[in-house]
C-alpha cells in the first residue's frame, strides 16, 4: 500500500509539473473595470466602457487582441480590436456603445467599439486574438479557450472566473476590480465590487501593483514619462530689409533660414503667406532654398504657399530649411516711400 | 553651446483632444533671443486630399474658448494658454469629432521693416458626446506607373487613422497572393475623403490587386475591390 501511495504521489507530482501554469501564455493584463449603462437614464457616463490594466512589470503589446462581449447566457461574442502597448501599471480604456447623450463623456479612449453592454448581466473577455469566442453557456466553459487572457462575468452571467460572477451593474455602478485593478485571485465575485465608475485611460496615473515587482532583497521602482507632441519654429531673422531699391531693379534675395522641430511621427508642413505691402503692393516671393525658383507669397486669405513638408519626426536639433525671400519681378515704378508688409511662416503637424 | 535663434516659438502639446466640455493647457515657450508677443486665435482645420494640413473656416461645433488671447514672452520664458471646448459646454454640435486649430502667432515688436511672424498650429479635436460611428468607404482607384491611388471616404463621425490596421492590398496571380503592399498611415477627418498612395512593383503578365478596407470596430465587414494591373512586357 505504501509503495502504491508513493507511486501515486510521484505520478501526481509529475502531472502537476507537466501542466503549464494558467494556460501558459497569459500575461498580467486584466479587465479592471466594466461599465454597462452608458447613456442610459441617470447614467454617469455617456458610453459603456471596459478598462484594462497591465498588472505586470513588463510592457505588453495588445495589437491584434480584442475585448469581447456576450450577453448573460449567450455564446455569441462581439469583438472590439485593440492596438498599441500597455506599459507596466498603465490602464487602457475601451469605449463602447452609447444609447443616448446622457452622462459625462469618457476620457480619451485607446480603442473604441460598438458593443452595447447590458447592465443586468453579461460577460466581458480579454482575448489575445480577434476571433470571437464561442463559449460561455455554463460556468467554466470559457476557461479552456486557448486565447483567453481574462474573463469577467457580472450579474446574471452564466460564465465567470471562480465561484461566482461580479455584482450586477447600474447607471451609477461599475464592476471595479479592487486595489486599483491589482487584485486578481481568479474569482470574479471576490475580485470585483460594484462602485461608482472611474474610467482611466493611458494618461491616468499608473497603478502600483505590489505583487508584480520582484521579491527577495532587491527592490524596483517603475519609471515612466509621457512625452508630449511638440512643435517649434525658429527664424534666422525676425525682420527683412532690402534697403534702398529703385524701380526696374530686382533686389538680391535675402536668406531666411527656418528651423522646424517636431516629434510628430506623421511629419509637418511649413507654409507662408503675407500681408499686402503698404502703401502699395510689391511682388514678394519665397523659395525653400537659394537655388529654388522664387514663388509668389500669397496674400491672406488666399491659401498659403507650401514651402516644405516633413514626413516624420525631426532630429532633436530640427530640420533646417535654407529659405530665401526676394522679389519675383522688378520693382514697379511706384511713388517713393517706405513700403512694409508682414510674412507669416506657419508650421502644423500632419 | 548652440546659440539661441533670433526668434523662435515652441508649443506643446501640439495636438490635443477635448472630450466633451473639457479644458487643456498648451505650454508656449520663447527659446529665441528676442522678446515676442504671442496672439492665440482659433481657426478651422482640414486635411487636403493627400493629407496636407489646411487652415479653413471654423466649425461652429468646435468653438473654443482660448485664454489669454495675447501675451508677451521674454527670451526663455514659458506661458500657458488654456483651450476649452466652449460650444460643447453649451450643448452644441453633432455627436463625434470636430477638428479645430489653435494658432499661436509670435511677432517681434518694434520692427520697421518687412516683419516675419512665426506661427504654430495646435491641432484640436473636440469630441461631442453621443454615438460613435466608424464607417469607411472605398472610392475610385487609380493605377499609376509605380503606385496605386486609393480614394477613401470617412463616412463616420470620428477621426480615422488609415493604415495597416484597416487597409490591406494584396497582389494575386491565379488566386495566389504574391505580394502585400505597404500601407502608409494617414488620417481622415469625419466626412472627408483622401487619397492613400501605395507603392507597387512593376507587373509582368498581369496581376490583380485585392483591396480590403474595414472600420476599426467591424473587421469582418471589409469592403473589397479587385483591380487589374498590367504594365506590359
Amino acid at each position: 500500500m505504501h509503495r502504491f501511495a508513493l507511486l501515486a504521489a510521484l505520478v501526481a507530482a509529475a502531472i502537476l509539473l507537466a501542466v503549464p501554469p494558467a494556460q501558459g501564455a497569459t500575461t498580467n493584463v486584466v479587465v479592471s473595470q466594466v461599465y454597462a449603462a452608458g447613456g442610459n437614464a441617470g447614467a454617469t457616463y455617456t458610453n459603456d466602457f471596459v478598462e484594462l490594466l497591465n498588472r505586470g512589470s513588463t510592457s505588453v503589446d495588445v495589437s491584434g487582441w480584442s475585448v469581447q462581449y456576450a450577453s448573460s447566457s449567450s455564446t455569441s461574442w462581439q469583438a472590439t480590436p485593440l492596438a498599441g502597448a500597455l506599459q507596466p501599471g498603465r490602464y487602457y480604456l475601451v469605449q463602447l456603445a452609447s444609447t443616448a447623450s446622457v452622462g459625462a463623456p469618457l476620457p480619451a479612449p485607446e480603442a473604441t467599439g460598438t458593443s452595447n453592454l447590458a447592465a443586468s448581466g453579461g460577460k466581458v473577455a480579454l482575448v489575445r486574438d480577434a476571433t470571437p469566442l464561442a463559449c460561455g453557456a455554463t460556468a467554466g466553459s470559457c476557461a479552456g479557450a486557448a486565447a483567453l487572457e481574462d474573463l469577467v462575468g457580472y450579474g446574471s452571467a452564466t460564465d465567470y472566473e471562480g465561484s461566482g460572477p461580479a455584482p450586477a451593474l447600474s447607471s451609477t455602478l461599475a464592476a471595479v476590480r479592487q486595489s486599483g485593478g491589482c487584485t486578481d485571485t481568479g474569482s470574479n465575485v471576490a475580485d470585483f465590487a460594484a462602485t461608482a465608475p472611474t474610467p482611466r485611460n493611458g494618461a491616468s496615473p499608473a497603478a502600483a501593483c505590489s505583487g508584480t515587482t520582484s521579491g527577495g532583497t532587491s527592490g524596483s521602482a517603475g519609471v515612466d514619462v509621457d512625452v508630449q507632441p511638440l512643435v517649434s519654429i525658429a527664424l534666422e531673422r525676425p525682420t527683412i530689409s532690402f534697403g534702398q531699391v529703385f524701380a526696374g531693379q530686382t533686389p538680391a534675395s535675402i536668406s531666411e533660414r527656418v528651423t522646424v522641430v517636431s516629434n510628430n511621427p506623421a511629419g509637418y508642413t511649413l507654409t507662408a503667406h503675407r500681408s499686402l505691402f503698404a502703401p502699395a503692393d510689391l511682388p514678394l516671393g519665397m523659395g525653400a532654398s537659394p537655388t529654388a525658383a522664387l514663388a509668389p507669397i500669397p496674400v491672406a486669405p488666399a491659401a498659403d504657399l507650401l514651402l516644405a513638408t516633413g514626413s516624420g519626426a525631426t532630429s532633436p536639433t530640427g530640420e533646417v530649411w535654407p529659405a530665401v525671400v526676394g522679389f519675383t519681378a522688378p520693382i514697379p515704378p511706384l511713388a517713393p516711400g517706405h513700403y512694409t508688409a508682414t510674412i507669416t511662416l506657419t508650421v502644423i503637424g500632419k | 553651446m548652440i546659440a539661441a535663434p533670433p526668434a523662435a516659438l515652441t508649443a506643446a502639446p501640439a495636438r490635443i483632444e477635448l472630450a466633451g466640455a473639457a479644458r487643456q493647457v498648451v505650454r508656449v515657450t520663447n527659446p529665441g533671443r528676442a522678446r515676442v508677443v504671442v496672439d492665440a486665435s482659433q481657426a478651422g482645420f482640414a486635411l487636403g486630399l493627400r493629407g496636407r494640413p489646411r487652415i479653413v473656416r471654423s466649425d461652429p461645433a468646435a468653438r473654443l474658448s482660448i485664454r489669454p488671447h495675447r501675451f508677451a514672452l521674454r527670451p526663455g520664458e514659458t506661458g500657458a494658454v488654456s483651450v476649452a471646448s466652449s460650444s460643447v459646454a453649451h450643448g452644441g454640435g453633432a455627436a463625434g469629432d470636430h477638428p479645430a486649430l489653435v494658432l499661436l502667432t509670435a511677432t517681434v515688436p518694434g520692427a520697421n521693416a518687412i516683419g516675419v511672424r512665426l506661427r504654430v498650429g495646435i491641432r484640436v479635436v473636440v469630441r461631442v458626446r453621443g454615438a460613435v460611428v466608424h464607417r469607411l468607404a472605398l472610392g475610385a482607384v487609380a493605377v499609376r506607373r509605380r503606385a496605386l491611388d486609393l480614394v477613401i471616404r470617412n463616412r463616420g463621425n470620428v477621426v480615422e487613422r488609415i493604415g495597416a490596421g484597416n487597409l490591406r492590398v494584396r497582389l494575386r496571380r491565379g488566386g495566389l497572393v504574391v505580394a502585400s503592399l505597404d500601407v502608409p498611415e494617414r488620417e481622415l477627418l469625419p466626412g472627408a475623403r483622401g487619397i492613400v498612395t501605395l507603392r507597387r512593383p512593376r507587373v509582368r503578365g498581369g496581376l490583380s490587386a485585392l483591396v480590403e478596407l474595414w472600420a476599426a470596430d467591424a473587421p469582418a465587414k471589409a469592403a473589397r475591390l479587385v483591380v487589374r494591373l498590367r504594365d506590359g512586357t
